[in-house]
């Protein structure tokens, strides 16, 4: 209270606090954080890199890495964060970027948001096989539907798949857009958090003083307890 | 200055922690109650401190205030940032939980090298020039520090020292300028208003009946 009860004097006294005040109620919430963002587009890992505010980053080393630690690929983001990888291989794709100065993200493309015409890992087992049994499965409907009308050719597979493809890309666009917005939700810094671990910071040392003056008065109690003791025999 | 996880290796993440772990225990160490709400709200001043951008070129860093933290609170730094990173790796996926002590480590020895470096000139009366200057050098050198330190670490999990050293404090100059700003001012300040905060003794010893009270707020010397 002695802060407010005299006059300020200078501007260092109500100056300053301001001055920090609305440098912290100007400067917008964010945390500074490498974010990796990635989804599947056709055959294509397409995605970017940014710090949390939004800042894209360039020319970063990029490596794709498989189920097994295997380096499927090594790339860089692009002048505007952005890359693009066209997978070869049907199985986990783990995007590990690191900048070097202790700044690291991961994102993990899994084997089945690749399309299933890709060939499967070949050494892997487990992959592999899930691979294999979910690939059937998925192209069954195709030629089933396609034996009604009159013999399911294999061009018409072929056919009826890049339709699919197509008609099923903006809907994959679109899918990926909203992962990347929430994402983007997830990754904010809210002022309820803030609020929230500035009231735990305070809390927890309210809480220890009050535990250690507790303590204190309690063995001081006993010391003069004790003293009394004394003076008495 | 956060470190993310899966960077150290295994050995420097354990080491780094037992180092963090010595450190809190000395900051406990006979911590008296009467400073704790102190060291409490040193450790929310560093949390919401990094949430502070300094623009860099294109990118951004965040202030670290851990040289402000530790002019305060010396060896009370550690349990102070201890909390601190904590609740930002919960919070903020801010440095990861797996290297916390790496990341302790690297933010509060800068700090506690700062308090013995700067702070012990603050312990007796001085003019706010002064404050205004050691708070400076303080807030800088915390960054430097950190960002050495990090290096360091990076390098003794089988990095390169050279590049990410001079990225990171390439990246921290203009954090540095901002955090000397901010720290010699925040000294001067807590001087003017609040000067048995620097003076009494913050590294866990008691203070001695007969260094007597301290001075108060309106001596001369504040008024010069």
């Amino acid at each position: 209270m002695a802060i407010w009860s005299r006059q300020p004097r200078t501007w260092r006294e109500v100056g300053f606090p301001a001055v920090l005040l609305l440098f912290i109620a100007a400067s917008p919430v964010r945390a500074h954080k490498l974010n990796l963002f990635a989804s599947v587009e056709g055959t294509e890992i397409v995605g970017y890199a940014y710090l949390s505010g939004g800042t894209r980053v360039r020319n970063t080393p990029l490596r794709l890495l498989g189920p097994d630690g295997r380096e499927l690929g090594n790339l860089r983001t692009d002048g505007e964060g952005a890359f693009r990888f066209t997978a070869r291989i049907r199985c986990d794709h783990m995007l590990v970027l690191d900048m070097g100065d202790g700044h690291r993200a991961e994102w993990l493309i899994e084997a089945a948001e690749l399309p299933p015409d890709l060939p499967p890992l070949g050494p892997v087992p487990e992959t592999a096989a899930v691979a294999r049994t979910t690939e059937p499965a998925r192209a069954e409907p195709g030629p089933s539907a396609g034996a009604a009308p009159g013999g399911a050719g294999y061009g018409q597979e072929e056919d009826l798949r890049r339709m699919l493809r197509e008609e099923l890309g903006p809907l994959q666009h679109q899918i990926g857009r909203y992962r990347e917005e929430v994402q983007a939700f997830q990754r904010q810094v809210r002022l309820h958090d803030v609020l929230g671990g500035v009231g735990m910071l305070l809390g927890a040392a309210g809480i220890s003083a009050y535990v250690l003056g507790r303590r204190r008065a309690g063995r001081s109690r006993q010391g003069d307890a004790a003293k009394g003791k004394q003076r008495e025999e | 200055m956060h470190l993310a996880d899966g960077i150290l290796s295994a050995p420097v993440t354990v080491a780094s922690t037992a180092c963090a772990l010595a450190g809190i225990a000395r900051g406990l160490y006979r911590l008296e109650p009467e400073r704790v709400p102190q060291v409490g709200m040193m450790a929310a001043v560093f949390f919401v401190g990094s949430l502070i951008h300094v623009p860099v070129g294109v990118s951004s860093a965040h202030l670290v205030l851990n040289g402000l933290v530790g002019l305060f609170l010396g060896w009370a730094s550690f349990p102070a940032l201890t909390a601190a990173l904590l609740l930002q790796a919960i919070l903020f996926h801010f440095g990861g939980m797996v290297c916390l002590g790496a990341n302790v480590w690297n933010m509060a020895l800068p700090a506690v090298a700062g308090y013995y470096l700067f702070g012990c000139r603050l312990r007796r009366p001085v003019g706010r020039g002064m404050g205004f200057a050691m708070g400076a050098a303080a807030g800088a050198f915390g960054v430097f520090g950190s960002g050495v330190m990090m290096a360091l670490t990076l390098c003794a999990s089988g990095g390169e020292f050279l590049v990410p050293a001079a990225a990171v404090l390439a990246a921290h100059i203009p954090v540095m300028a901002v955090e000397a700003l901010v720290t010699g001012s925040a000294v001067s300040f807590v001087l003017q208003v609040r000067p048995e905060f620097l003076l009494s003794p913050s590294d866990g010893t008691p203070p001695r009946p007969e260094d007597g009270p301290h001075p108060p707020a309106d001596t001369p010397r504040n008024r010069s």
